[in-house]
């Protein structure tokens, strides 16, 4: 049962050609291009000054999936944006953050885990940015995954 | 070893669950990797348990991202604290292997061995954390882990029972965060090592608050151990489980509360006037005994017998907890050490009876004990597996139930009050109920001859992991000493947490600070003696 | 002000409390949704109050520390956040799914277990039966690129509800529909 249900919900986002008419509101597109890609840029400046500033993984990652949201609304729950496999952007996150821990047990002087040290090449780099990398893409997963998955109402 | 090793029962399954998520559809090497892992877990939690308890402390801790305490996050490994990672890592692996048999390709799409260990993660964080707040992050790692392993499938009454176990959860974590809000509030930390350090120092009024504050975080861990009148939530959620991964539910789940009990009552609130929480865990133990087993009485399905049972035997475990309360050193270390035999004992034997309850509803074709029959005739290994663990659980001699039940009992006469009197008298009547409602199984399921065909033969090879987790109980029983003596060494380092709070980074420092003020306190209560009265 | 804090975690736990006890499956998230707000509300309280409190971020070395909020009950209470919000979703997600399944809210109108387990032990049996040929069949075949890339738990829950025939056509069922939603899917309805 779950192979032929399975079959149909794949095949449907493949027979429907993504052209223009399947886009909501022509105003909203517009909009949702300034729109996504200044929020975009605005949680990668939050993101990266949340080492020693308000700011963060979360926050940024929060406000990236509100870019997505944005998109997921002009496009439709069609759209390129909702067919990456979010949860798996989630899971990379999770491994970049933990993996970040790991390393920095052997290269930092105490050894603990999650120790931080900072790198001054080729930018001022804390080390916490690559765990906070890991936890705005598992923000961003989780959001999205969210959004797009209740948004699809396919069992209707 | 090093301390910043203990974190690695933590880390492995973190990895593991990242990985076999990404590995999704793969259905054999996920398995595969999947076992190693556990396997590999579990080596690793044996050869930690052997190093602490080999060290001159039998404490080992640390702190993550180099702060020192009480400002970084504490993890501390104790020999209680090890034991646990043993048996979750172990009874992990059973029961994981024994799911090779059980999970469907469904079941393994919808990430069922991911969140298998995203469980044991947060069961293996939640022994490790040395910090309140930690430990409700790894509460909820462990819930969310259970609540989508609970639903893997999603049949109706799965999402039914799911709902209302999520529902129940959520207010009881909330009610965690309240109580350590309440407890940062009072005592200005969070860490353990620090709250034993400053709960000890306080006196009057503050440590009747600290003592009022803790009771709210009792009630958040009663509800996860199930103690009466909050066990309403298990009975029903249990059963829908899948099948394997219920054995791990039911034997760590609880536990992990009962873990938590014993860690933060009988170690971390050391106030005067701490004994009050014990004491109301002693009351309550006798009823969670005698409704445990009493619903399990009047249920005719395997699994919901033995989801009743737990709750039961969750009394006996916070009975052990509640005898603390009596001020008496020797019978304190004894009724820590009965209640850590008794939770190795439990999480081994409860799992094993719900892995040979699969395999029997394998065998004859579903759960209900009316419809069932003649199991012994068509596989008499599996009746002789559930015989031992049985007997096991009812505390029936030579098996570790029986050793259990005793140390436990022992303390409570020891103990010498006429509550501890009352509550060993309820033990022994509940021990008695319990045989019955084994004995109920052991007859409609395996003994009496009704249906002569077996629905599936295919359930041999589940037959291996369950045999083990039997041995383990047949060998604590007839050669207990040294598990008895290795849980009298891990009760003696949570009743006496010096060794606790000096293995954490900083607190020795910290610790020194604390006994400056109470020294000055001292003395200036003692220049005005009329101060004194006033506080008392 | 603490009293003030007080009232308001006070109100807020009593009217989370009351949403709780709503036989209704929607009331109950809000009810958890404002028993974590009180909790929150708690938590900032526990940190006290000073007439001054800067933001806690040591950005020069002559900064004064002790004018600065306590910065632990904020960071507890993102921790604590983040987590009633992942709960929070997962719980509605279910909401939505018992409401597909059963096509009430209610919880005291959904069926008995004992009902239907019965049913559900043998659906399981049958789905088991049928896995285990499907593996058979499809152990040589079935690949991860067949897969569509996503399909996670709401996905499953979904494609779950399709099989349930009343559900879908339930009457009174657009009402549930969120606003949002009907956006997103604008270009299919």
């Amino acid at each position: 049962m779950t192979e032929r249900d399975h079959n149909t919900t794949a095949d449907t986002p493949a027979d429907i050609p993504s052209s223009h008419d399947e886009k909501g509101s022509p105003v909203l597109c517009t909009v949702a291009k300034f729109a996504a890609t200044l929020t975009l840029l605005v949680s990668l400046i939050i993101f990266y000054q949340g080492h020693n500033l308000p700011g963060g993984g979360f926050i940024g990652g929060v406000l990236a999936a509100a870019a997505g949201a944005m998109v997921l609304l002009g496009w439709g729950a069609n759209s390129w944006v909702a067919r990456i496999a979010w949860w798996r952007v989630s899971v990379v996150g999770l491994l970049i953050s933990l993996t970040t821990g790991v390393v920095l047990m052997f290269v930092s002087p105490s050894g603990d885990f999650m120790d931080h040290i900072t790198l001054h090449w080729p930018i001022h780099l804390p080390t916490a940015t690559f765990f906070d990398l890991g936890v705005y893409l598992i923000v961003i997963g989780t959001l999205m995954t969210v959004f797009v998955e209740l948004g699809k109402e396919e069992g209707r | 070893m090093a301390p910043q090793l203990i974190i690695l029962p933590i880390l492995i399954p973190a990895f593991a669950a990242a990985l076999l998520a990404l590995l999704r559809g793969c259905l054999r090497l996920e398995k595969v990797l999947a076992a190693l892992t556990a396997l590999g877990l579990t080596g690793v939690s044996v050869w930690m348990l052997m190093a602490i308890d080999g060290s001159d402390t039998g404490v080992v801790g640390t702190v993550l991202g180099g702060w020192e305490a009480p400002y970084g996050i504490a993890m501390v490994a104790d020999r209680l604290a090890c034991i646990m990672l043993c048996l979750s890592s172990g009874v992990g692996a059973v029961a994981l292997i024994y799911t090779f048999w059980t999970v469907t390709e469904t079941q393994q799409r919808h990430f069922f061995y991911p969140l298998f260990f995203v469980v044991i993660l947060g069961c293996n964080w939640a022994f490790l954390s040395g910090d309140l707040f930690n430990l409700f992050v790894s509460y909820e790692v462990m819930l969310i882990g259970s609540y989508g392993m609970m639903m893997v499938g999603a049949s109706k009454p799965q999402v039914r029972q799911t709902m209302k176990y999520i529902g129940l959860n959520a207010v009881g974590s909330t009610i965690f965060v309240a109580a350590v809000g309440l407890i940062y509030a009072t005592t200005g930390t969070l860490n353990m090592a620090d709250l034993a350090v400053r709960t000890a120092t306080l006196e009057g009024d503050q440590a009747a608050m600290v003592t009022a504050c803790s009771t709210v975080l009792l009630t958040v861990f009663a509800m996860k151990t199930a103690a009466w009148p909050l066990y309403f939530w298990l009975p029903d959620s249990y059963p829908v489980v899948p099948a394997g991964a219920n054995g791990f539910y039911a034997g760590l789940l609880t536990k992990v509360g009962v873990y938590s009990l014993l860690r933060v009552f009988v170690m971390v609130f050391r106030q005067p006037g701490s004994e009050f929480a014990l004491e109301v865990l002693l009351v309550l133990s006798g009823f969670t005994m005698l409704f445990g087993v009493l619903g399990a009485m009047c249920q005719w399905e395997i699994r919901r017998i033995l989801s009743w049972h737990i709750i039961s035997q969750v009394g006996y475990m916070v009975m052990g907890i509640g005898l603390v309360s009596i001020a008496n050193d020797e019978v304190k270390t004894l009724a820590i050490a009965g209640t850590i035999f008794y939770i190795v004992h439990h999480i081994v034997v409860k799992s094993c009876l719900f892995l040979v309850g699969g395999i029997a509803g394998k065998v004859a074709g579903t759960q209900e004990l009316k419809k069932m029959g003649g199991v012994l005739d068509m596989a008499p290994g599996v009746a002789g597996l559930f015989i031992i663990a049985s007997f096991s659980l009812a505390g029936l001699p030579p098996f570790s139930g029986f050793l259990a039940k005793f140390v436990l009992l022992k303390a409570g006469l020891a103990g010498g009050t006429t509550l501890a009197y009352i509550i060993v008298a309820v033990a022994i009547v509940t021990s008695f109920f319990t045989l019955y409602s084994m004995t109920k199984i052991w007859g409609y399921a395996f003994w009496r001859n009704r249906c002569k065909e077996s629905v599936s033969r295919n359930y041999r090879g589940m037959m291996v992991p369950t045999a083990v987790l039997v041995v383990v109980t047949v060998v604590m029983g007839v050669w207990a000493q040294p598990f008895s003596q290795l849980a009298s060494r891990a009760a003696t380092t949570v009743i006496e947490p010096t060794a606790y709070i000096e293995s954490v980074p900083g607190m020795a420092r910290e610790r020194d600070e604390a006994d400056d003020r109470q020294a000055e306190r001292a003395t200036s209560i003692a220049s005005k003696p009329n101060n004194t009265e006033a506080v008392r | 002000m603490e009293l003030l804090m007080a009232l308001v975690i006070g109100v807020l736990f009593a009217a989370g409390t009351y949403l709780l006890l709503r036989p209704n499956f929607i009331r109950v998230v809000m009810g958890l949704g404002l028993y974590s707000n009180a909790a929150n509300m708690l938590l900032i309280a526990s940190g006290g109050y000073k007439a001054i409190g800067l933001s806690p971020f040591v950005t020069s070395e002559d900064a004064q520390t002790s004018v600065m909020m306590d910065p632990l009950p904020p960071d507890i209470i993102l921790t604590a956040i983040v987590i009633s919000f992942a709960v929070g979703a997962l719980f509605l997600t279910l909401c939505y799914r018992v409401y597909l399944d059963h096509g009430t809210d209610n919880p005291e109108e959904l069926p008995n277990d004992e009902m239907d387990e019965r049913d559900s032990d043998a659906a399981q049996a049958r789905a088991q039966t049928q896995d285990l040929e499907a593996t058979k069949a499809t152990e040589e075949t079935a690949s991860d690129e067949n897969e569509p890339a996503a399909r996670s738990l709401p996905d499953v829950v979904q494609e779950l509800a399709k099989d349930d025939p009343q559900a879908p056509h339930e009457p009174g069922g657009d009402e549930l529909r969120p606003r949002g939603a009907t956006g997103l899917n604008g270009a299919t309805a």
